[in-house]
């Protein structure tokens, strides 16, 4: 079931299968229990064909096993992805930067969505390396808004502007508009 | 006044109900200035479902109250937590005075400031956002009297008359909540 066009270094991106119930924990959205029950139940509710909101499983190349999970919310103009790692894996900075590697140019290049936007922790460094190195956008630094044990950090939002509808030169500081506006003048 | 959860001098919150769900459809198609769900028409069935969905799931991801006026039990809008997540304590804001001849008035503020008090004192969240759309300038000043501090900005958020126009983002702690709270107060006594 891997797709083939979503293959990075370490990792490949596919769809949901029946038998994923049966490793929940790992990929399902959330951080309370996940038994088979209710992934069941996830199936039947969220897992619909024409869904503005998808949800692909992160597997590991070498060996297929389920490392984390991915919601893609998105419609013609704009994706949201949110990242979820198996609590267990302790390499999932380098599997969230394998994915945004993957994602950024099936989203912005071949499906040419506006923007699409990936949350990222301030302390996910290998994570933070991909993005900027893949050129995305830090567009919004929300303060506090995770919880480590004993302490607290920062999200950062980086987007991928899609050059073709918003020139890079009209990417960050002041609005877009602004800049259009003044690049049309 | 009807099943309230928050009250304040003038307004109060309370959840909303079926029957709200007329009310919230009518203010939506008289929309002129905010451009509720990016002016397109919505359902009166939709909002029913929204609003049977949101008490389906224990602890809630969504939140909305109903706000009204404490003279009538009027509806004149709604303010609601979104995303709620009880393991980071953080949620995203929205409000809404669907009536027009509400707005301007003070009670947009005072809606916010109580449904932050929910957050904050009754489900103990520790940050909070929200965004606003760019070319809604009010909407942008009053968050920031209200102590949210600008978090950044999403790019070419949406496109109208083919010109892209960001979000603008905004955060806000519960200490700034409390000292906003403060300063809000003290200008209605001078009033």
């Amino acid at each position: 079931m891997r797709a083939t066009y979503l293959t990075g270094d370490c990792i490949y991106l596919r769809g949901l299968v029946d038998t994923d119930k049966d490793h929940a924990m790992a990929w399902m959205p959330g951080q309370f229990l996940a038994n088979a029950p209710k992934a069941e139940a996830y199936f039947k509710e969220k897992v619909k064909f024409g869904e503005r909101n998808r949800y692909l499983v992160i597997c590991r190349r070498e060996t297929d096993e389920i490392v984390g999970g991915l919601s893609l919310w998105m419609d013609s103009r704009h994706g949201y992805v949110r990242f979820k790692v198996a609590p267990w894996c302790d390499d999932a900075g380098l599997i969230r930067a394998d994915a945004l590697r993957i994602l950024v140019p099936w989203l912005r290049d071949e499906a040419d969505l506006v923007n699409t936007n990936f949350d990222i922790a301030a302390d996910d460094r290998e994570a933070i390396a991909a993005a900027e190195e893949l050129g995305l956008v830090l567009a919004v630094r929300l303060r506090e808004w995770i919880a480590r044990p004993g302490h607290r950090v920062d999200q950062l939002s980086y987007q991928a502007v899609n050059p073709r509808w918003v020139p890079v030169q009209m990417q960050g500081q002041t609005s877009t508009s602004e800049k259009q506006e003044a690049s049309n003048a | 006044m009807r099943n309230p959860v928050m009250i304040g001098e003038r307004i109060y919150l309370r959840p909303e109900e079926l029957g709200d769900a007329e009310v919230i459809a009518r203010h939506a198609a008289e929309e002129t200035e905010t451009f509720f769900d990016r002016r397109f028409p919505s359902s009166q069935i939709a909002h029913e479902r929204s609003i049977r969905e949101a008490y389906e799931k224990e602890p809630p991801e969504y939140i909305s109250f109903a706000v009204c006026l404490r003279e009538n039990d009027r509806y004149i809008g709604l303010v609601d937590l979104m995303d709620i997540d009880y393991v980071n304590r953080t949620a995203e804001t929205g409000s809404w005075i669907g009536t027009p001849e509400y707005r301007g008035s003070g009670y947009g503020p005072e809606a916010k400031y109580l449904l932050l008090e929910y957050a904050f004192d009754h489900l103990q969240l520790h940050v909070i956002m929200s965004h606003v759309w760019e070319p809604n300038t009010r909407s942008a000043a009053a968050v920031q009297r209200q102590g949210y501090r600008p978090a950044g900005r999403s790019i070419a958020d949406d496109n109208q008359a083919g010109v892209w126009r960001d979000a603008l983002i905004f955060d806000i702690l519960r200490d700034e909540w409390l000292a906003a709270r403060e300063e809000w107060r003290a200008r209605q006594r001078e009033r």
